[in-house]
């Protein structure tokens, strides 16, 4: 069995009047300490299929399984604690909490792990050493991405998921983040799945799973992926 | 293209309909409760100038020494000024009523001047029919067709009245038994011996003048100017009248006269500051002035400044929003006229709503606690539109005026820059941090929680201030509860110590020695009770005087304690101890020296040895020997009892059997007074438990809107957290901690704030014959941080369920 089990999976999103179908029976497989791209263009439900991986979206019908553990059943309580333990989230927008320093957004997550790496080596580890100190106003879009991905990875999660984490930043900066995600999965053989609508991105994948009108369109194995490095777009 | 903005806005105000609500309801209570106790005083007011227009109550009222003729009504002569001139006659008698031989005010009846309004039955229609007040039948369980005799003769009560000089508790003082004047009654015209009038009242022409008011005061003044033109000339024909015969029989026979042996007449002239039912009722509208000056302002300022912060975070809210709305060609007027009309629609309506039933509630609740005071059949509300529509039109300002402000400031930017998020406020390490010792050991999550509590001032401010003004409103509701509620235990317990007042009529040592022998008197002090004046300069007041019959054994009945030394005192030969509330007013202090003179205007200065504690009424206290020295020919007229055992049968037997003796006039059970006085009280609490409740609800929509803007403007960190992983009770903590801190901060402001409030509400309410004791208990303070605690527990919960209703995709999807 698969390291992640995405099964027939549907998300009917019910706005009352009208039911907008965001996913239909989808379904896909990711293995362990796999690099994955999830690609797509917008509406393809490219985010809803990783919310409902990240466990803060529920699925209407299907079954998602996570290292044997089964997302759909899981209660309230139990959801939380999926996302402590198994989670690391990075957003396009970074999310960091404002009123904290770079170092205190990543302890601020790790506190609630068990298993947590090291907040400060961390953040030496994504090339902030230097900024541990620093409020994220006081931070370019690039690094307060990286502070992010601190926060996320320091959780020592079982599954790094990203939502469009370059969206927001410039060609170069994209480009270093996405170096340091391939690092992560790469180098510290973490499961990372990487949402965007970058074609040009899909090579660095060991899978692509591509996404049109809410279900899989085709899922691709690169047996050869490209390291960011050597792609351009 | 307007339209559609204002479709927006309502469609925003149907979405945030809490904060809207929350809008409308601070108006409410802010304009509310600033007109409502605003329009108390003024309704009490108009109140009494109503009735005294109803029962053509005088301006002006003359006395003489020698009593007032026909000729003397003729020679005050109409003129601009004077309306109407008219006599009366009336006089004191004993009334027997049961067992109790009273003293009663005999008045004649007067459909012209100070006209009785009549409550039940009919006015009097022959001279032996009588009309009296309602508490004449209460209180010795008479009803209308009943007698009652008056010297003798009997009369018929066909009727019940309240008359403008007599319409509150107060009673003016006697030379009859003991001093006080017990009823009024009147009877019908001419029904009164005496040839001559014993007042002269004078109405003037007030143009509809507001009694008490400036201008009343200088016409009144005018017309008293013009009667003294005519005193002398008055006093002298009268003089000349009164000795003619005299004159006549000296100038006959050739006799020298010694005409310093004649007492010459002498006119006094009052107005209505003569009528002390009068001055009481214009001091509580004066007191209920005073305090609609300070109570409601501190609620109106919190309730401004809630609603302020409110509008200022919608705006915030709303920015991107408003960058678009300005990229797609709307002018930074039409946008801030969305603002405009949305915060003028919350606090026109909370406002209009407020004023409309406030200005009812809380004249007439204040009213129903007076009117146990205060027997004026008629209530008038007075509709001060003034003071509603300036506490409208202020909040109107304050709100309206910040939210376009707000929306100017923020519009000010170009549309690119207020479509991107707005740069983060910059957090600042605290001075905490820097002192590493401390900033250690403090928990990560709780450093979290202080540095917010830094990074939105206003905010917290804004919670301190209104966790603080509420509890000290609370507070200083509780802490006048207190300060008026003990005044009848310490009065009946720490200084009156007798069960019964027995007032006799003359120094009886026969029926003296007969009631220390019955069974259960414990102790019985022989006493002289009268009522004096006492004046330091230009201040004077009336007090009773209380001469024991033997200085030591007073302690017995009456505690004589120093207000500061706290010990108790012995009375000194040629000295007076007069009570605390008395010496505040008369303005002197122990060791000053006054003068006092009795009813038959003995005079005589007089050394205040102490000053004694007292809370009910105004008392002094001289010995026996400093009496005979100065009133001379002491005689006993009261008897101050205690009994061994409170055996309420025993007791009743007692009181029979000495009722039946013509010789006692009256009898002042303790227990009665302390009931009475504890009904007053209970009246009073009802005023202030509409504070309370009122400060409290200020409280819960004050906490309750204020916690509401935090969780709105931190949504997305929320909802960060919670991706995260944190559990809901974490979430909570972030918000609830916060709370729990700021209203930690409040709540001992709050305290101390409360503490003055109190104080200087006391200082501007109390009554002249009441002494507060000013003490707040520490179970009020207690309570008041208690209700404010449950309030923020109850806002913590409410807290607990919006945060769970945070959707953590749609705060995450994208940037405010």
């Amino acid at each position: 069995m698969a390291y992640l089990e995405f099964k027939n999976v549907n998300k009917i999103y019910d706005m009352g009047e009208t039911k907008i179908k965001a996913l239909t029976n989808t379904s896909f497989q990711i293995e362990k300490e796999e690099l994955v791209v999830i690609l797509g263009p917008s509406g393809a439900g490219k985010t809803t299929t990783l919310n409902i991986l990240g466990g803060i979206d529920s699925l209407t019908s299907g079954s998602v399984i996570v290292d044997g553990k089964e997302i759909e059943k899981l209660n309230k309580t139990e959801l939380i604690k999926y996302r402590r333990n198994d989670i690391g989230f990075v957003f396009q927008f970074y999310n960091l909490i404002g009123n904290l320093t770079a170092l205190e957004n990543v302890e601020l997550a790790v506190q609630l792990c068990p298993n947590h790496l090291n907040p400060s080596e961390t953040l030496e580890h994504v090339g902030l050493k230097n900024r541990q100190d620093n409020f994220p106003a006081q931070l370019s879009g690039g690094e307060q991405q990286r502070v992010a991905i601190a926060r996320a990875i320091a959780k020592n999660p079982k599954l790094l998921l990203c939502d469009e984490p370059t969206g927001a930043l410039d060609y170069k900066t994209g480009k270093q983040i996405l170096k340091l995600l391939e690092n992560t999965a790469r180098k510290d053989k973490m499961t990372v799945v990487i949402i965007t609508h970058n074609q040009a991105i899909a090579q660095m994948a060991d899978k692509v799973i591509k996404f049109k009108n809410g279900s899989v369109e085709d899922i691709i194995i690169n047996k050869k992926p490209m390291s960011i490095d050597e792609i351009e777009w | 293209m307007k339209n559609k903005l204002l479709l927006n806005i309502i469609r925003k105000t149907k979405k945030n309909y809490k904060r809207f609500i929350s809008l409308l309801f601070l108006s409410f209570l802010g304009v509310g409760f600033y007109a409502g106790i605003g329009a108390a005083g003024p309704a009490i007011l108009n109140t009494v100038d109503n009735f005294y227009d109803k029962s053509n109550t005088y301006d002006i009222e003359i006395v003489s020494n020698l009593g007032l003729t026909d000729n003397d009504i003729k020679g005050i002569k109409k003129s601009d000024l004077i309306n109407g001139v008219y006599g009366v006659k009336y006089t004191d008698e004993f009334i027997d009523l049961n067992k109790e031989s009273l003293v009663a005010k005999i008045i004649e009846y007067n459909d012209k001047i100070n006209t009785p309004t009549l409550l039940d039955g009919n006015l009097p229609k022959s001279k032996n029919e009588i009309v009296v007040e309602e508490k004449l039948l209460t209180e010795n369980y008479l009803k209308i067709g009943d007698f009652i005799k008056i010297k003798e003769k009997s009369y018929k009560i066909v009727g019940t009245v309240v008359s403008p000089l007599y319409f509150s508790l107060t009673r003016e003082s006697t030379t009859l038994g003991d001093g006080k004047i017990s009823y009024y009654i009147y009877v019908y015209k001419d029904t009164l011996a005496q040839d001559y009038y014993n007042s002269i009242y004078v109405t003037i022409n007030d143009n509809d003048l507001k009694t008490s008011s400036k201008e009343y005061k200088d016409l009144v003044e005018d017309a008293k100017d013009e009667i003294k033109k005519i005193q002398n000339i008055r006093e002298e024909e009268r003089y000349q009248e009164l000795y003619k015969d005299y004159f006549d029989y000296a100038k006959l026979y050739n006799l020298s006269i010694d005409e310093s042996t004649l007492t010459r007449p002498k006119w006094y002239i009052f107005d209505r500051t003569n009528i002390s039912a009068y001055n009481e009722i214009i001091d509580a509208s004066t007191n209920m002035n005073k305090i609609s000056n300070i109570f409601p302002l501190v609620f109106f300022i919190i309730a401004i400044l809630v609603s302020l912060i409110s509008m200022l975070r919608m705006v915030e809210e709303d920015r991107s929003e408003n960058g678009t709305l300005k990229a797609l060609g709307f002018s930074n007027n039409s946008i801030c006229m969305n603002y405009f009309l949305y915060s003028i629609l919350a606090t026109v309506i909370g406002g209009v709503l407020g004023f409309i039933f406030c200005v009812f509630f809380f004249p007439n609740i204040i009213w129903s606690i007076y009117k146990t005071l205060f027997n004026i059949p008629e209530f008038i509300i007075s509709f001060d539109l003034l003071s509603g529509l300036l506490g409208l039109i202020a909040s109107i300002i304050c709100i309206c005026g910040t939210a376009i402000f707000v929306a100017y400031k923020n519009l000010k930017d170009a549309p690119a820059i207020l479509m991107r998020p707005k740069a983060p406020k910059k957090a600042k390490r605290l001075l905490l941090e820097h002192i590493p010792f401390i900033w250690r050991k403090i928990k990560f999550s709780n450093k979290i929680v202080i540095r917010n509590i830094f990074r939105y001032k206003s905010r917290v401010l804004a919670t301190i201030i209104g966790i603080a003004g509420c509890t000290a409103l609370i507070l200083s509701g509780f802490g006048l509860k207190d300060s008026m509620q003990d005044i009848a235990e310490y009065q009946f317990n720490k200084i009156f110590k007798y069960n019964e007042m027995i007032n006799i009529k003359e120094d009886n040592q026969e029926l003296i020695s007969k009631i220390k022998s019955i069974d259960n008197v414990n102790h019985l002090v022989e006493g002289n009770i009268s009522t004096i004046t006492l004046k330091n300069n230009s201040i004077k007041k009336e007090a009773t005087m209380i001469v024991p019959e033997n200085q030591n054994k007073l302690k017995n009945v009456i505690s004589l304690i120093d207000t500061k030394t706290k010990e108790e005192i012995q009375l000194k030969n040629n000295e007076i101890v007069i009570s605390e509330k008395l010496a505040k007013l008369l303005e002197i202090e122990k060791d000053d020296e006054i003068i006092i003179s009795n009813s038959n205007d003995v005079q005589q200065k007089i050394k205040v040895s102490n000053i004694v504690e007292n809370y009910i009424d105004l008392y002094v206290y001289i010995n026996k020997e400093t009496y005979n020295n100065i009133f001379k020919n002491y005689n006993t007229n009261v008897l101050f009892l205690t009994f061994d055992k409170k055996d309420n049968k025993k007791i009743d037997k007692f009181n029979k059997e000495i009722l039946s003796n013509k010789e006692i006039t009256n009898i002042i059970i303790t227990d009665d007074i302390i009931n009475s006085v504890l009904d007053m009280m209970d009246s009073l609490n009802s005023v202030v438990i509409i504070l309370i409740i009122a400060a409290a609800i200020l409280a819960f929509v004050v906490l309750y809107n204020l916690s509401n803007i935090n969780i709105c403007e931190r949504q997305r960190e929320i909802a960060t957290l919670k991706v995260l992983g944190f559990y809901d009770k974490e979430v909570d903590d972030y918000i609830t901690k916060e709370n729990i801190i700021l209203t930690a901060l409040g709540i001992p402001i709050g305290l101390i704030l409360g503490y003055y409030l109190t104080q200087f509400m006391i200082s501007t309410c109390e009554q002249d014959t009441l002494m507060y004791t000013k003490g707040i208990k520490l179970l009020s303070y207690i309570i008041s941080s208690l209700i404010t605690i449950i309030f923020t527990i109850i806002i913590n919960i409410i807290n607990h369920h919006n945060l769970k209703k945070i959707d953590m995709i749609e705060s995450l999807k994208n940037v405010e």
